[in-house]
Order: structure tokens, then sequence, then C-alpha cells
């Protein structure tokens, strides 16, 4: 589901990160939905128990140029926030991460999460956190998710935005003495939102969204009921649809002229289905054609099929050749 | 929240930083010896000073002695530092800082030796950047809209890049920035005529785009050109309400002609004189297709004519079997007709065709709803059987594993 912005995203800006190049296209994160899950739990527990600052770490993979996220898992990390100081816990952060690379190899740190209502210099310090230093995103540039979930002090629907955070003024400093204070410790950044969207990352994971998404909203509580007469339900809802189409049919008749609207929807009625449904009714030329069907897709498998033996047959005599080629 | 800028350091701080690069960059010290008088200490005295001098030592040919690493943090800091100073300065389409960063836009593309020059992609996204920035309401953001679609236009860059990011949005943004009908007009049709590959998402923006704002007679023949030159076929989803009105009213223009009796399926013959520059050996043969689709719409509607076989031989305009079949692959191909093919017997079996439905075609739009209603009633029919069956069968298997 993308989400509706106001900002533009063109090309991604040039960001202070030694492991990309600079780009020339858009960024683009996607965020599986099982993690957003996740960060809204750790933020919704934590955000009204103790008004303070709730971070954690976005785990995931990324691109070989580095703009597209994928965030697959998050985890929290503790943080103080004391006036303009702040310190994060940087040993669970480290202990938590090498406890998850265990189990996923291939994913690495992609940036951070937070529950702010505004982007300010302390946004700025934990930004530079994590785009520096190991274990984190570094050679990569950080994202930074924003989950707006308080507002004025009330549970509001939660806002995700992303940014990435382009580089102001030099980038990497140059020539200084060893011992002096280089440029590298700034944390000046300019967070640039960028698109991102919700996933599911599997056919299971969507069912079960779906089913959550629609027993759950606006109900206290509900039973999984064990009766899946899909088929049924299926026939039962197209028939509901097609009644409520015949109704708006006979309405826009009698009103006359037709609007943008109408005339794209009798385009796409009168395209799709005057030439269909004699099929349903004519029961012999159906099966007939389903039989045709079968056999032309029957066909096209032992194609693929012979192609695929072909081309195995010349990769194992290739695989051959070389070895008798060593002797 | 759109952009937002962090600087964790005195204005003072990065005034020296900006100093240094701009310094560096010229090999001298010249805008840091300029500064040094106007900054004592974390006071700046006299802010237009300061400015002069910033805009004084940034022209684009300093700038363009940045690599394109160093070019856009660099403007960012400047922006940063000019904001800092005079509030209004992103607000103002006639600042000086739009026409440095213009100005650097590289008028070639850099060759792939020098991989460090600065790209028309940095500049794109500087701009973008303080598109973010100006507040939703802002005149400005009108003003920015345009220059990307210029540095886009005069640096070839791909369409694709603001195809969907811009496309999409363009006219909420505009009517934020309380541009004029007028503007907003002029801007989209710009912003369409630099997708020099006539894609199908142009053409739905054009659809989208038209069904709100009326045509005159140069975006009529704009959106005629535009979609007479596309790849895509059938083009009639483009004729709604204010397009067929324009149409109407510039129904003695030649162009308009073709463009009718050519959404309307019938056999256009483009001649290379009349075509205008328009590629008329395409929209010939996509008038073919066209054609053939209305021939198969027409008779599987008639009650003489088997709905959805046809023979070789009853198909017009077609000069031998082969000719036929290449066509109804190409119809096929372009998603105007659907249906198969029996080489062996010489017939065709139609499972789909797309209709002409014209706005302002009131009598023939009737009989289409018409018909509709009864293809949906005799399909609600047979689902009713199919649901029994299926439940009585399901009855079946139950109560036969008690």
């Amino acid at each position: 589901m993308p989400v509706e912005s106001s900002f533009m995203h063109l090309v991604r800006p040039n960001v202070a990160a030694p492991g990309v190049p600079s780009a020339t296209g858009p960024s683009s994160v996607k965020i599986h939905a099982p993690a957003v899950f996740q960060i809204l739990e750790i933020i919704s527990k934590q955000v009204l128990s103790s008004d303070k600052r709730i971070i954690g770490t976005l785990l995931g993979i990324r691109s070989d140029d580095g703009s597209e996220f994928e965030i697959r898992d998050a985890f929290m990390v503790p943080c103080n926030e004391t006036g303009d100081s702040l310190s994060i816990e940087d040993s669970t952060h480290k202990t938590l991460y090498q406890l998850y690379k265990k189990a996923h190899p291939k994913e690495s740190v992609l940036g951070w999460f937070g529950s702010s209502n505004q982007i300010d210099n302390t946004t700025g310090l934990i930004h530079d956190f994590y785009s520096k230093g190991s274990d984190r995103a570094y050679p990569y540039p950080a994202i930074y998710l924003n989950v707006e979930y308080l507002k004025d002090g009330q549970i509001s629907s939660p806002e995700l935005s992303v940014y990435i955070g382009a580089a102001v003024g030099k980038p990497i400093a140059t020539n200084v003495p060893i011992g002096w204070k280089t440029a590298s410790t700034n944390n000046s950044y300019i967070f640039t939102p960028i698109p991102h969207h919700v996933i599911n990352g599997s056919v299971t994971e969507k069912i079960a969204f779906n089913t959550l998404k629609e027993k759950s909203v606006n109900t206290t509580s509900f039973v999984l009921d064990s009766d899946y007469s899909f088929l049924s339900s299926q026939l039962e809802q197209v028939t509901a649809n097609i009644d409520r189409l015949i109704q708006e049919i006979d309405t826009k008749v009698a009103s006359g002229a037709a609007s943008d609207r109408e005339l794209d929807l009798l385009r796409l009625l009168s395209s799709t289905l005057l030439n269909k449904p004699q099929l349903l009714t004519n029961l012999a030329e159906l099966e007939r054609l389903f039989r045709d069907h079968n056999q032309d897709v029957i066909m096209i498998e032992y194609l693929t099929k012979a192609v695929k033996e072909q081309i195995e047959l010349s990769a194992r005599l290739t695989a051959n050749a070389e070895a008798d080629k060593k002797y | 929240m759109a952009s937002v800028i962090v600087v964790d350091s005195e204005l003072s701080d990065s005034l020296k930083e900006y100093a240094h690069i701009i310094d560096a960059a010229n090999q001298n010290t010249e805008l840091s010896s300029a500064l040094q008088p106007l900054v004592t200490g974390q006071d700046i005295s006299d802010k237009q000073a300061v400015i002069a001098q910033l805009y004084k030592h940034s022209g684009a040919e300093t700038l363009r002695k940045l690599t394109d690493k160093e070019f856009e943090p660099s403007v960012y800091l400047l922006i940063h530092i000019l904001t800092q100073l005079s509030p209004s300065t992103l607000d103002d389409a006639s600042s000086p800082l739009f026409k440095i960063i213009l100005e650097t836009n590289p008028s070639e593309q850099p060759t792939i030796r020098d991989r460090k020059s600065i790209k028309s992609t940095t500049v794109l996204s500087i701009l973008n950047t303080i598109f973010n920035l100006l507040p939703e309401t802002s005149k400005t953001r009108t003003y920015i809209l345009s220059q990307i679609l210029h540095v886009v236009k005069v640096s070839n860059l791909d369409f694709s890049l603001i195809e969907k990011s811009i496309g999409l949005r363009l006219i909420t943004w505009l009517k934020q920035s309380g541009s004029s009908d007028e503007e907003i007009r002029s801007t989209f049709w710009k912003f369409i005529t630099l997708d020099s590959r006539f894609s199908a998402k142009s053409l739905n923006l054009i659809k989208s785009f038209t069904a709100t704002y009326p045509l005159n007679a140069s975006e009529l023949a704009q959106l005629i050109t535009f979609s007479l030159s596309s790849d895509v076929v059938d083009v009639s989803f483009l004729v709604n309400n204010n397009v067929s009105n324009a149409l109407g009213a510039n129904s003695q223009d030649k162009l308009v002609g073709i463009f009718t009796k050519f959404v309307q399926g019938e056999l256009v013959q483009v001649t290379e004189s009349e075509a205008e520059g328009l590629p008329f050996e395409k929209i010939n043969a996509k008038s073919r297709i066209l054609s053939l689709a209305k021939f198969f719409s027409e008779q599987s509607s008639s009650a003489e004519h088997d709905s959805i076989i046809f023979k070789y031989n009853e198909i017009p305009n077609v000069s031998s079997t082969e000719d036929f079949e290449t066509l109804l692959v190409d119809a096929i191909k372009s998603g105007v007709i659907e249906g198969k093919l029996n080489q062996v017997e010489e017939t065709f079996y139609l499972t789909r065709v797309n209709r002409f439905v014209l706005a302002g075609n009131d009598q023939q739009n009737a009989k289409n709803w018409a018909d509709v209603r009864t293809a949906l009633l005799e399909w609600r029919n047979s689902l009713t059987n199919i649901n029994e069956i299926v439940k009585s069968s399901r009855e079946n298997i139950v109560n036969s594993s008690n």
C-alpha cells in the first residue's frame, strides 16, 4: 500500500557514506508487515509508560547500490536523554545485533526508528551514531523511520515516514593532522523524506494479515472460525456485487447522460463481459474449450521440458569435456 | 514532515566551513579574508554584506570546480547559511541562489572519463530538496517544478525518472501552491511533452487530467499527436466528456477528423503528406487492428452471426491467410483482442474484444448499457446454479463420509 505524500522524490541525495556511489535514481523502502507490528508494539508499549524518546535498530537487506531498502525486523535499544546530552546503550545494540546476525547472516543494520514529533539536533546525533562505527550501517547510509504515535499527548493513528540523511558541508575531512578534532564528527544532515510502502513477504503472511485486518478492526474480540468454504463465500460475494451493479445500471440508464466515471465503467464492463457469459451457459462449448486449453498447456509444458533437458544435457556435456581436458 | 536541515554548529562555524570549501576549490583565501572583518566571534554584524560576499564568491564557475560528491553537500550548506541569515531566501523565485544552481547544470552529459564532474541528476536532487524545504502553499514551488522540467529537458534525462514521482502529484502540488488554471494546464502539457516514448502511463495521466480540465484547440492537437504516436493501440479511453466536446468544437480540423475516425475503429489510411510529422505507417497499422476489433465487436453482438466463432474468409480488409494471422497476432499482442486461432480449420474463437465506448455517443452507449445489463443477469443466473451445485456436492461429500 503506497502512502500518499506531499513530498517529491526524484533522485537519492548525496550521502556521506563511502560504501555507495552517488545516485542517479530514486530510493525506496519496503517495510515487511511483521516489522511494522514489531515497531508499533515497541513504541506503543514504551511511549505511554515513560514519556521519552524511544529508539531502536532496523534490520534487513539493501540493494548493491544502496538505494533500495527492505526492513524485515527491528529491536529496541534503550537510550537516555537528559537535557542536551544523550546516551545510547551501545552494548545492548551490539549483543542483540550479533544474536540476530547468527540467525540471519545475510541481513544487516539499515538504520534506526524513533517516535518523535519533530526532527532536531538529537535526531542528528542518533543518526550519526547509526551512520558510523562498526556493527551499524557504515559504510552504507543509514535510514531513519519515524513513527508519529502521540499527537499532543493523545494516541493517534500511527504515521510512518522514512528519511535518508543527506550530507551538508564537506563530507570527509582531508589532511587533518592526527589528534585534531576532525570534521567527520560533525552531525549535520538534511533529512530528506523517501517513499516507503508496507509489504507482505509471503502468501501466508498476506492471508493472516488480511484476516486480522478484517476481523480485528472495530471489534473488541473475535473467534476464528474453522469453516473455510471459500468457493461458496466467493460466489456469494460475486453475486452480491452483480446485484449492486445491476441496480446501479438501472439508475444510470434512467438518468441519461453519462459522466466520465460511468463511461469508464461501461468501457470496462462491455469489453470484458459481452463475449464471456455465453460460455457459462453453454456447457458443451465450455467443456470443449477447457479440453483444448488443457491440451495447449500440456503442449507448452512438454516443450518447456524438452528445452530444459536439452540445456541440462549440454551443461553436463560441457562439464564432462572440461573435466576431460584436465587429465 | 518534509525535508529538515539539522546542523549542529554555530552559524559562524558554518560560514568558516563554507569559506574553506570555496577557497580550497579556488586555491586562494579570498572568501575567508573577505568574511573575516564581517564575522567577529559568534556575532555577525552586517548580514546583507555577508550574503553579498557569499553570492560574489559562489558563482557557477567556482562551484563547477567541485566534484560531484562535494557539490551537493556544499550547496546544502550554502542554503543553510543563507536561510539562517535571511529566512526568506528560498521562498523567492528571483533569488540568485536558483540562478547559481541552474547555471551549474552541465550542458553536456559528462563522459565516462570524468566521473567526478557534476551530474544533472545531482542538480535535480538539489532542486528536489529545495522543493521539499518549501511549505506546500509556497508559490515558489511552481517555479521549482518548472525548473525541474527544464533541467530534464535540456539534459535529456530519462522521463521515467519523473514520470511517476511528479506525474501523479503534479496537479495537487500546483493547486496547493495557488497556481491559476492556466498555469496548471501549461505546466501539465509541458510535462507530458517531455515523454518521448509516449507511454501508456502518460496516456492515463492525460486521461485523468482532461477529466477535470477542458481542452483548447492546441491542447487537443497535442493530445492527438501524443496518442497517435504512442505504441498503445486502443486510445478510445481518452475520449471523455471534455475531449469529446473539444473534438466537436474543432471538427473542421484535418487532424481531428483523422483522430475521430481512428478511435471509432474506422479504417484510416494516412499518407505521408497528410501525417504532418506523425509516424503514418504506425497509425495505419494501428488503425487496421482497431477496424478488426470493430468488426469483431459488431458481428459478435449481431443476431445473425455466431458470437464467438469466426471463419477466415469472413474477415474484411485482409489480403491473405498469412496477412490475417499476422494482423491478429499483432492485435492480441496489443491487448485489443483475445481469442484462440485454429489454423487447421481456419477459424478464430473470440474470447474478448475491446469495445469503443466514446463520450457523446449516447445512443450507442445506451445500447451498450442494456447489453451489459443482460449479460450481468445471465451471469448472475448461472452463478446461482453453480453455487447450488457446489453446495449440494459439499453436502454429498460430508454425508457420504459419515
